[in-house]
């Protein structure tokens, strides 16, 4: 066998595979009902938006009106031929007002790309975008509000210098004014709040330490 | 009001089919039948019909699963579409025997009545 022939062979063949497949299509009716739909969508969308759905409704109770495989199908088709002027006259742009439209926008933002990178990376320098410091800047106002309920509770010393004063000082002071059970709990939340407030205080050394850094 | 239409050759043939009978209600494949247009050339005509208020639109009052088949849509001329309507048959009318008169055959398009009133 030569190649040509091989080739005439297969080319048959496939041939063959390709008329059968085309023609169990197109015999089948769910094919025809998916094309006229689809192009009944179609061109429904080249309407203004606000009227695509009643057209849309009317032209395919007309479609599904029409009897056989064809006529629907060629209704549509010839729905979906003319719907560029028909949505030009209802006020909807052209194909090549949209297409232009869209250009421009790809060019604008591809020009607007070196500005996007560089506020980007602006922003990755920037401390308060930072993962690290956004936490440490996040525990900032934490602090502060821990701060202020401690010194107007104990009027004494300073809390973070000395964790145990504070603690005692907090726990007879409240004391006045809660029950018992309270009490237990604040003395539980004061020995916490010492780890805590000590680590935040680190933290606030820390950042400022590195904002210096950053200046 | 938006202003009358563009006559055109669809615009008549879609007013003569509903000034047959003005107080009919005619849905749009039953026009489009009759006046030989398909969808792309018939909806274009009813939308600038009713923008100009010509003519009225409804969606069919019956339960689609009851008449088993997807509402209709219902065109009916409005008091100033039967005016509009018969003032431009008559000028097309006019203008086509007219042109009869000048240019015999000229002029005479398929699905348009004749000046002498049968179909051409």
């Amino acid at each position: 066998m030569t190649t040509w022939q091989l080739i005439v062979g297969l080319t048959l063949a496939l041939g063959g595979v390709v008329w059968a497949v085309a023609k169990a299509d197109l015999e089948d009716p769910d094919l025809y009902r998916w094309l006229t739909r689809k192009l009944v969508y179609r061109a429904a969308l080249r309407l203004p938006r606000g009227e695509r759905a009643r057209w849309r409704a009317e032209a395919m109770q007309n479609v599904l009106d029409l009897p056989g495989r064809l006529p629907p199908l060629l209704w549509a088709l010839d729905t979906y031929a003319r719907s560029g002027s028909w949505g030009r006259q209802r006020g909807a742009p052209s194909r090549w007002q949209v297409l232009v439209a869209r250009v421009q926008t790809a060019w604008h933002r591809l020009r607007s790309l070196p500005e996007e990178w560089a506020r980007a990376r602006s922003k990755e320098r920037h401390p308060a975008f930072s993962t690290r410091a956004r936490v440490e800047v996040e525990a900032e106002p934490a602090h502060a509000v821990a701060a202020a309920l401690d010194a107007t509770v104990t009027v004494g010393p300073a809390i973070l210098n000395d964790g145990g004063v504070a603690s005692d000082q907090i726990r007879i002071t409240k004391g006045s004014f809660l029950s018992k059970g309270d009490k237990e709990f604040l003395a539980r939340v004061d020995a916490e709040n010492e780890v805590f407030l000590a680590r935040l205080a680190q933290q606030r050394r820390d950042f400022e330490n590195r904002i210096d850094l950053w200046r | 009001m938006d202003g009358p239409p563009r006559i055109t050759m669809n615009v008549l043939k879609v007013l003569r089919l509903l000034l047959e009978d003005p107080t009919a209600e005619r849905y749009g494949l039953e026009v489009g039948l009759a006046a030989g247009l398909r969808g792309g050339s018939l909806y274009p005509v009813f939308g600038r019909l009713e923008d100009a208020k010509l003519v009225t639109s409804r969606w069919e009052d019956t339960d689609p699963s009851e008449a088993a088949r997807p509402r209709r849509r219902l065109y009916r001329l409005t008091t100033e579409g039967v005016e509009y309507a018969r003032q431009a048959l008559a000028e097309a009318r006019q203008d086509l025997a007219l042109r009869d008169q000048h240019a015999p055959g000229w002029g005479r398009t398929a699905g348009f009545p004749a000046p002498g009133g049968a179909s051409a």
